[in-house]
């Protein structure tokens, strides 16, 4: 079963110390929520997770399985199974969505060779699934896409890729309603025993969808509060004031 | 979907076989001295004294004069790159290599032919053209054009030779596109050009072939001049093709035979010197012609190809005078001759191909003579079917002295196991030994059926082969001589023949039925045949052609075609690398005459200390056509702007560039399309990538007349910036006076920077193969539009520069 065990993390970028001090570990089969205000190193959490070059770790150990991804390049990661759904995915001129798509798969499962005809056809019953217009496969990455069309694009990527731990950051931004029901539908269908998620979120909103069974709460680089699904809601109602000051 | 899917294999392909390559290759320098130089400094002196050693005409050397008068008083642009570093009294300006301009490779100095056979010129490429010129430091050192289009009527030799042959001719066309007047550095040019080629396509000629010039700069601060002038003369066409094999031809990896339809690049090939040498890419197209069978004197080793695909050969008329086939060779005659590379299409029954033995020997003490008898055997007479590895042998008196032997080889070794003996019809061997029977399987496959010997026997020391072809003999061959062997397995008979060519021999492959026999004598080898070293020459005992329709295949093979790029008066371009800057002032003028096509591809790959300033410019007349296909990498500094004066109705140019500025690098380019008559067409297609600190600049012009009615003009610039420091601006300019005409222009920029890679690589894909993408999704739409072995070759230039990206983050 896969484990992701994050221990006394620290990270820092441009010189400034944003994650202190941070504990976690997501379970396959378990799904998490990490909440907190904006600006208190949640988005800096997945970009540290997938290995961005521009963030340092100071110290503290990311396992993946019992193999350590401290010092791993951000492919590796990938190849253990990690996959970020970025809060704001970046466009690639040029490169097209079939062909990274595939090149992307090979690279993570080396020893299954999927005819290119047979992963096509996969790729476009779930692009229907999740709301993507087939012409999209030979679009640029992100390209011209909107911001939903974004977020399905990496719920795509997810469902295609099989991956075992799953980080979503801010995953309903820029969705509409149908669209959140849609992306939620997928990942409640994704997720099974062998696989865990750590859901990066602002607001509760996704959680309506999506239930997690722990609630993390991020301020200020360290992991303050932590809870079952009952403290999203109380953060719903209440907003973070009360647990700074339990702080 | 279809396409995307083969556009996406294709893609996976390329981004699979891309592997870098050192430009330090081919920056290494020889010690040639120039026999003349005209020393550092540029002076009326130096200018008479170019003329002089050139032995010029009057009317030249006072163009010279006039054209120095006119680049002393122009000021140094500055609207474009900073070009103070060009050092102007201590570049010299004209080196002699040496006494000789000659038509063939033998007369060209050792050392300058050296430089080019390490660039690779010379031999393979120059047969895939119809000429080339070759031109060291000042002076063109090597012209040849095919006798077929010479008689045509075709002119093609350095500018030098045509000055002095074609006075009347050159004086025509000679600065009259590009006036020194023009700027700088054409004055420069014009003062003291040297080198460069003359091609003159005479009215309705069409040239399917291309032709090629190479450049090499060798010499520290020095400049290169050469001036190029093209004539397409009326309704005169020039195009080009390719030779390459069929999918199934068989290639040799000097320790097996496979398919030419699946050799991968990074593998070996053996290659006409007997050494294997790394296949650096493969080219695939369809091909509806004409193949040839070539069949020598062995008929087993009959091969196809298409008719333009080099042979090494000698010829027969060459080595005989006078007679026909059955004309008696005087072998002296041939133990000296010199094979050369010939169309396929030119070979004639009776003249010689080569068979090369491979030369590479590897012992593997492992393998010792016990092992090799077995083997033998196995490969003439066994079989395996489940655990059990039986010899058959037919019964005579001698096969039960081999079974002994055989019996006794078995027991000798560490695990014989149970042996069982059979007689009836045939005489039978059985062991059940798992290490023997592994270890056969493992040198020869499966036994006589399907016998394929391992690359560890093919490479074993002649001595050790030999018992391993007696033995094979002993299975199943004829004892009389000429000896004979017979094998079910066509790669078995290729390996036999070529075992028995190491040990100094040849054997006549012959296939009857899905059976081959090799046969051969001991002590002679066969009629006609002649050995020279490790080769033989081997006659041509038939040709017969057959019309053919798909896919065929050639290789580029590293050291021996390393900078192939095909097109139209090809320049080639290399430097070596030195501290000092060097300085490349060129001229190319282009007359696309009425009805006229013509087609100018260049690929420039200057070292870095090289400011590269040509002028290149083509007259378009009416309903002609030019294309300009450019490469422009390497050099410190280039500014280039091929222009395209539209002359006449309905004349259209097209221009495709593609500019690579690495660190510390400058790219200004771009191009010109001057409207000068209705109806007329550009098209203009610029791309640039950006690595590390370099900048590319897109710099055009596009003027539209007033009476140019109805003309069209389309300008699309796209920029790829590699890191976060790189960058890219545009300066289109436009001057349109004729209110019908329309024109577009798109501009786009992507980039490579850490986010974009993070991203890509969060998904599994290494940076290498990430930027790949990036790069080969930038060229994509260029790609359909430009040939693909050219497009292979960018991509393996920008690779080559892309291998800095690593210390991207």
């Amino acid at each position: 079963m896969s484990e992701l065990k994050i221990t006394n993390l620290a990270a820092s970028v441009e010189g400034k110390d944003i994650l202190k001090d941070v504990s976690l570990t997501v379970k396959g089969g378990e799904i998490h929520a990490l909440m907190g205000p904006n600006g208190t190193g949640k988005s800096t959490l997945g970009y540290v997770l997938v290995g961005h070059p521009n963030y340092t770790i100071k110290k503290g150990s990311i396992k993946l399985d019992g193999v350590e991804l401290v010092g791993k390049l951000p492919e590796e990661r990938a190849r253990a199974g990690l996959f970020l759904a970025f809060q704001n995915p970046v466009p690639v001129q040029g490169v097209r969505l079939s062909a990274f798509l595939r090149t992307a798969y090979n690279q993570l499962h080396p020893d299954e060779k999927i005819p290119i005809k047979e992963f096509y056809d996969s790729m476009k019953a779930h692009m229907k699934k999740i709301g993507i217009d087939e012409s999209f496969m030979s679009r640029s990455i992100n390209e011209g896409f909107s911001g939903g069309e974004r977020k399905r694009f990496e719920i795509l990527q997810m469902v295609m890729l099989r991956p075992k731990i799953i980080v979503l950051d801010e995953i309903d931004s820029g969705l509409d309603v149908d669209a959140l029901r849609i992306v939620a539908e997928e990942i409640r269908e994704y997720h099974s025993q062998d696989t865990g998620f750590l859901i990066i979120t602002h607001y509760q909103r996704i959680l309506k969808n999506i239930q997690p069974e722990f609630v993390h709460v991020l301020m200020d680089g360290r992991v303050v509060k932590e809870g079952g699904n009952d403290l999203s809601l109380k953060i719903e109602d209440e907003g973070y004031d009360w647990i700074r000051s339990e702080a | 979907m279809d396409n995307d899917f083969s556009k996406d294999e294709q893609l996976e392909k390329l981004v699979h076989d891309l592997k870098s390559v050192k430009r330090s290759e081919f920056e290494f320098h020889d010690n040639y001295k120039p026999t003349y130089s005209t020393g550092k400094g540029l002076t009326a002196k130096t200018v008479e004294e170019i003329s002089e050693i050139k032995k010029e005409p009057e009317w030249m050397k006072r163009l010279r004069l006039k054209a120095l008068e006119i680049f002393l008083s122009k000021p140094v642009p500055t609207w474009g790159p900073d070009l103070s570093g060009i050092d102007w009294d201590n570049t010299s300006y004209y080196n002699k290599p040496g006494e000789t301009n000659v038509n063939s490779w033998d007369e060209v100095p050792d050392q300058i032919k050296e430089t080019f056979q390490k660039l690779g010129v010379p031999e393979m490429e120059q047969k895939f053209l119809a000429g080339s010129v070759a031109q060291y430091d000042s002076e063109g050192v090597y012209h040849n054009l095919k006798k077929v289009w010479e008689d045509k009527g075709v002119v093609f030799m350095d500018l030098d030779s045509a000055v002095k042959n074609h006075p009347d001719l050159v004086k025509d066309y000679y600065c009259k596109a590009v006036p020194f007047t023009d700027n700088k550095f054409a004055a420069l040019n014009g003062a003291v050009w040297s080198g460069g080629s003359f091609l003159y396509v005479p009215k309705g000629v069409q040239i399917d072939m291309p032709l090629q010039t190479y450049f090499r700069m060798n010499g520290e601060a020095t400049g290169q001049f050469e001036h190029t002038i093209v004539v397409a003369d009326e309704g005169s066409k020039v195009h080009y093709v390719e030779g390459c094999l069929p999918p199934d031809e068989i290639i040799s990896k000097g320790d097996s035979f496979v398919p030419i339809s699946s050799v991968r690049t990074s593998e070996s090939v053996m290659t006409h010197s007997g050494q294997s040498s790394d296949v650096t890419l493969t080219f695939t197209r369809p091909y509806e012609g004409r193949m040839l069978t070539i069949t020598p004197v062995s008929e087993g080793n009959a091969f196809r190809l298409t008719v333009e695909h080099p042979v090494l050969a000698v010829k027969r008329s060459e080595v005989v005078s006078g007679g026909g086939i059955s004309s008696v060779v005087p072998t002296g005659k041939l133990l000296s001759a010199r094979p050369d590379f010939v169309r396929a299409d030119e070979l004639e029954e009776g003249d010689y191909i080569v068979y090369v033995a491979p030369t590479e020997t590897s012992d593997d003490p492992h393998l010792d003579g016990n092992h090799l008898r077995i083997l033998g055997l196995f490969a003439s007479t066994g079989t395996i079917k489940g655990d059990a590895l039986t010899f058959r042998f037919r019964k005579s008196e001698k096969a039960e002295d081999i079974a002994r032997e055989l019996r006794e080889i078995i027991n000798a070794s560490e695990d014989p196991g149970p042996i069982e003996t059979g007689i009836g019809e045939f005489i039978t061997v059985t062991l059940r030994s798992p290490e023997l029977i592994g270890f056969c399987r493992r040198h020869a496959g499966e036994g006589r059926e399907s016998a394929v010997l391992s690359r560890e026997v093919m490479l074993l020391p002649a001595d050790k082969q030999r018992l391993l072809v007696e033995y094979f003999l002993k299975g199943g061959g004829s004892g009389a001589s000429p000896l004979t062997g017979t094998t079910p397995s066509r790669t078995l008979a290729f390996q036999m023949q070529e075992i028995l060519a190491r040990g100094g021999l040849f054997a006549e492959l012959a296939e009857n039925g899905g059976i081959y026999s090799i046969q051969f004598s001991p002590d002679s080898l066969p009629h006609e045949v002649i050995r020279q070293g490790n080769t033989f020459l081997v006659p041509v005992r038939r040709i017969t052609g057959e019309p053919y329709r798909d896919l065929v295949y050639n290789l580029e093979v590293s050291n021996q075609n390393t900078y192939l790029v095909r097109g139209f008066a090809v320049h080639n371009c290399t430097a070596p690398k030195y501290d000092r800057n060097s300085l490349h002032s060129a001229i190319v003028e282009i007359y696309a005459k009425k009805n006229s096509q013509a087609r100018y591809t260049s690929v420039q790959n200057w070292s870095k200390s090289v400011y590269n300033m040509p002028t290149k410019r083509a007259w378009v007349d009416e309903n002609a056509k030019m294309e300009w296909v450019g490469g422009s990498l390497g050099s410190k500094i280039t500014m280039l702007y091929p222009s395209s004066y539209l002359r006449g109705p309905y004349a259209s140019a097209s221009n495709l560039n593609i500019s690579l500025a690495g660190g510390g690098t400058f790219k200004d380019t771009g191009a010109k399309a001057l409207h000068l008559a209705p109806h007329t067409t550009s098209k203009i297609v610029a791309k640039s990538i950006s690595i590390e600190d370099g900048k590319a600049i897109y710099r055009g012009l596009l003027r539209m007349n007033k009476g140019a009615v109805n003309s069209t003009s389309r300008v699309q610039c796209d920029a790829l910036l590699i890191n976060d420091e790189s960058s890219s601006l545009t300066f289109p300019h436009d001057e349109i006076y004729e209110p019908t005409a329309t024109f577009s222009h798109e501009a786009s920029v992507g980039k490579i920077g850490t986010e974009e890679l993070t991203y890509m690589r969060s998904r599994g894909l290494s940076e290498d193969e990430a930027s790949s993408m990036i790069v080969l999704g930038f060229l994509d739409d260029v790609m359909k539009e430009i040939p693909m072995e050219f497009a292979v070759e960018m991509n393996r230039l920008i690779k080559l520069e892309m291998g800095k990206l690593g210390s991207v983050g």
